[in-house]
């Protein structure tokens, strides 16, 4: 299960459609809370053994039991108990915020694309079981980032190493790999060879057929 | 040799280019982790205040940790569009370098729709090179700067920055409004190290707009007499006032010092999410100030966002909690002269609160509009012409307080016909005097103040059947006349007969004769402020140009407020002689 604690959340329908989240295959798999009083806490914390990633806001907003905003101390107090408790399991926990530069690797990520790349993401755990986060960040062709990373960095190999050590390097053979799987790539680099192919002209048939 | 930089992540490969291209080690740059876009802004600013950098090389996609990324583009759109370097700075010669064709660049990234980055590409200043390092040293040759004119056409005109759609429009144009009000007052380095209103201001969307303005670098423009205020005291409340606006208007109405007061909001927010804990405790502390003796009050319309700043949903302008105040204010005092401030642009909502009795609006600027420098200017003009206006019309506040004073002392000691006609003719004159905009109007205001003492002569005067004037329960009217040689008002026992006397008369009678008051001077005044009434009926113009030694003219005043608190200030005083009286009566 996702759980999303987004005290913002009332202001969400205007920016991007929301109403799935209320379908039944939907609140199987992830729940929203927005204003979250002290005494519901305790709701969330029995909700963690299901839960497999924790989202929230990164200024995330608590509400007293009268619904009125907590004050700072207060606020700081109970955020705190609460992120202990995700950091002490193993649940995986994304932050979000308007503005915040979205990173992969600290798990950071916009809100406005967060929310944009959630339903993507919830389908795909639907249909495949499977909590993909890169959909997330990088939305539905996660994939396709991957392959380009790929790509790139055997660009950068390519530039760097000689074309008779292209057949020893992981990278570029990964890379050659991902562009050319229906091929051999030792016959592919040995044409580059024999064709006397500088790296610019190398690089210029990958981009053909990326 | 010119100054060329590139950036680099200190891999293998960079370590290995930029040994071939010929890079010392101080030209070589590291890219810091970012948190947010103001990071970014303030990274462009330190890179070209501490480095003279003639050309800039980046990889498009920086080498980092994370995959693929188009993030070079984005540092150089943060180059192009800030606002605190030179424009040559600005300018400078970007060599984006990547691999990929240009077809795989714009074809295969998936880039921010918002800030479109990929556009940058297409400006002038900008070359693409290959990592290999002929061909980066040839593109560096040949690089040439956009000219600085050429800036908005080659450059500005050809990127598309949008508004990320839900950064909070509330928050952006708090921001916004304040930094462009700022700007022409001349307190924006003050504003800008606000950091609620930077970190607004840094990001790509506000930095497109800021340059396209030029409303960085405008400092010719400012106007910096600030609003001639000393003395008067201002209120101001507004939920950004602890965002910059506090400050703001602290500074744009310095002279009033102290009597410049703004509720402190950040007194009941929560400091991290700027949110209210405690709205109704602002809400108290505004209210606090209700009935005290403000020349001016500036109350924002919205002051509770979270529940009032919803867009899509159609919220009467009635149920804003600044409405609310400002009903609450007025109806302690119908003369508090309040400006109602404003970042929405629905004009229902200001046209209530004007209906309720507000005096006049200030609509804050929103990045929506981007208005220019010199239109920024002659709107804080427009604000200022309002601020005067404010300050002009302030008596109402004082009269009000007496009307509605004498009113209430009028009801609570008698009950009759008379008191009412006293009432409503004081409501009514206290509301032409409200309306009051041109002479004429302020004439017939005057006129319907002075009607009070005919209705207080018609309540004390019958007349005999020997055609004489009887002051009720006191005896006939005597002939009152100014006694030159003793300079006061005698009668010499003679009574008057006959025909209609002249209303001061009448009045002197009741005065001397049945309240046995003693001061000449106030029958004098009264005689003259009775004849002004008199000059503007019956158009003598012998009456309403008279001028004194100095050749001013002594009755144009029934024109405007002065003669209309002139009279007031005896209309009062003959209702607490009239109150003494009932009193006693009772």
């Amino acid at each position: 299960m996702v759980i999303i604690i987004d005290n913002t959340f009332i202001d969400r329908h205007k920016f991007h459609d929301i109403e799935y989240l209320k379908k039944e295959q939907y609140q199987a798999i992830c729940k929203v809370f927005s204003i979250v009083k002290t005494i519901e806490i305790s709701k969330i914390l029995k909700l963690l053994p299901d839960c497999s990633l924790f989202c929230n806001h990164k200024t995330l907003q608590l509400y007293n039991n009268d619904g009125l905003p907590l004050n700072l101390e207060d606020n700081t107090k109970y955020c705190e108990s609460l992120l202990n408790n995700i950091g002490q399991s193993s649940i995986q926990r994304i932050e979000f915020s308007g503005g915040l530069e979205t990173n992969y690797e600290t798990k950071k990520i916009d809100k406005d694309l967060f929310y944009t790349n959630l339903k993507p993401f919830l389908d795909y755990k639907i249909e495949n079981n499977i909590l993909e986060t890169k959909i997330l960040f990088w939305g539905n062709n996660f994939q396709e980032k991957e392959r380009l990373t790929i790509i790139q960095n055997m660009l950068l190999q390519i530039r760097m190493v000689n074309i008779r050590e292209f057949k020893n390097n992981s990278v570029i053979k990964k890379g050659l790999n991902v562009l050319y799987s229906k091929q051999d790539i030792n016959k592919t680099i040995e044409r580059w060879i024999d064709s006397k192919f500088s790296k610019n002209e190398i690089i210029q048939e990958i981009n053909k057929n990326i | 040799m010119e100054e060329v930089f590139i950036l680099s992540d200190y891999t293998q490969f960079f370590k290995e280019l930029t040994k071939q291209l010929e890079f010392s080690d101080d030209r070589i740059i590291s890219l810091p982790t970012f948190d947010n876009e103001s990071d970014w802004h303030d990274w462009t600013t330190q890179l070209f205040n501490n480095n003279t950098i003639n050309k800039l090389v980046i990889p498009i996609s920086t080498p980092t940790n994370n995959p693929i990324n188009t993030d070079g583009l984005k540092i150089a759109l943060h180059i192009r569009l800030n606002y605190e370097l030179s424009l040559s700075q600005r300018l400078t010669p970007i060599i984006s370098l990547s691999d990929f064709s240009v077809e795989n660049i714009l074809g295969k990234n998936n880039f921010d729709t918002d800030n479109n980055p990929q556009s940058l590409l297409f400006t002038k200043g900008v070359c693409l090179s290959s990592f290999d390092s002929e061909e980066i040293r040839k593109t560096i040759g040949k690089a040439e700067p956009c000219l600085p004119e050429d800036y908005k056409k080659q450059v500005l005109n050809k990127l598309k920055i949008l508004a990320k759609a839900s950064t909070g429009k509330h928050s952006i144009t708090n921001a916004w409004g304040c930094f462009k009000l700022a700007q022409v007052t001349g307190f924006r380095d003050e504003i800008f190290k606000h950091e609620a209103i930077s970190e607004h201001l840094k990001t790509l969307y506000s930095k497109y707009l800021i340059c396209y303005n030029e409303a960085f670098t405008q400092e010719k423009r400012i106007d910096l007499n600030t609003i001639k205020c000393n003395d008067k005291k201002i209120l101001f409340i507004d939920d950004q006032a602890d965002e910059g606006w506090g400050i703001l208007m602290k500074n744009i109405f310095k002279g009033a010092r102290n009597n410049f007061v703004f509720i402190d909001s950040a007194k009941y927010k929560n400091s991290e999410t700027k949110l209210f804990n405690d709205f109704e405790g602002f809400l108290t502390e505004c209210r606090s100030h209700i009935g005290k003796d403000w020349d001016l009050i500036i109350i924002d319309l919205r002051l509770n966002p979270g529940k009032e700043d919803i867009d899509t949903e159609m919220i009467p302008p009635t149920e804003f909690t600044g409405y609310k105040l400002i009903d609450e204010f007025l109806n302690e005092n119908e003369g508090y002269q309040i400006i109602v401030s404003t970042a929405s642009n629905k004009i229902w909502n200001i046209n209530a609160a004007l209906e309720r009795g507000a005096s006049s609006y200030y609509v804050k600027e929103s990045p929506e509009f981007n208005y220019s420098v010199n239109e920024t200017k002659h709107h804080y003009e427009n604000f200022k012409n309002d601020v005067q206006k404010c300050f002009r019309r302030s008596y109402l506040r004082d009269i009000y307080k007496d009307n509605k004073q004498i009113i209430h002392n009028l009801n609570s000691r008698v009950n009759s016909d008379f008191i009412n006609e006293l009432q409503n003719q004081l409501s009514l004159a206290y509301s032409l005097l409200k309306d009051a905009k041109s002479d004429i109007e302020f004439a017939y205001a005057y006129i319907s103040l002075y009607m009070i003492i005919e209705i207080i002569n018609n309540e004390f005067y019958t007349k005999t059947s020997d055609d004489k004037w009887e002051i009720l329960d006191i005896g006939n009217l005597l002939y009152w006349k100014w006694d030159k040689n003793y300079n006061k008002y005698s009668n010499y026992g003679k009574e008057v007969v006959g025909n209609k006397p002249p209303e001061w008369q009448k009045f002197a009678g009741i005065y001397y004769q049945k309240w046995n008051m003693t001061d000449h001077d106030f029958i004098k005044q009264l005689y003259f402020l009775i004849k002004k009434r008199n000059g503007f009926v019956h158009s003598d113009k012998l009456i309403l140009d008279k001028q004194d030694m100095s050749r001013n003219f002594l009755n144009h005043d029934i024109y405007n407020n002065v003669g209309y608190e002139k009279l007031f200030k005896h209309i009062k005083q003959i209702i607490g002689y009239l109150l003494c009286e009932t009193t006693t009566q009772r």
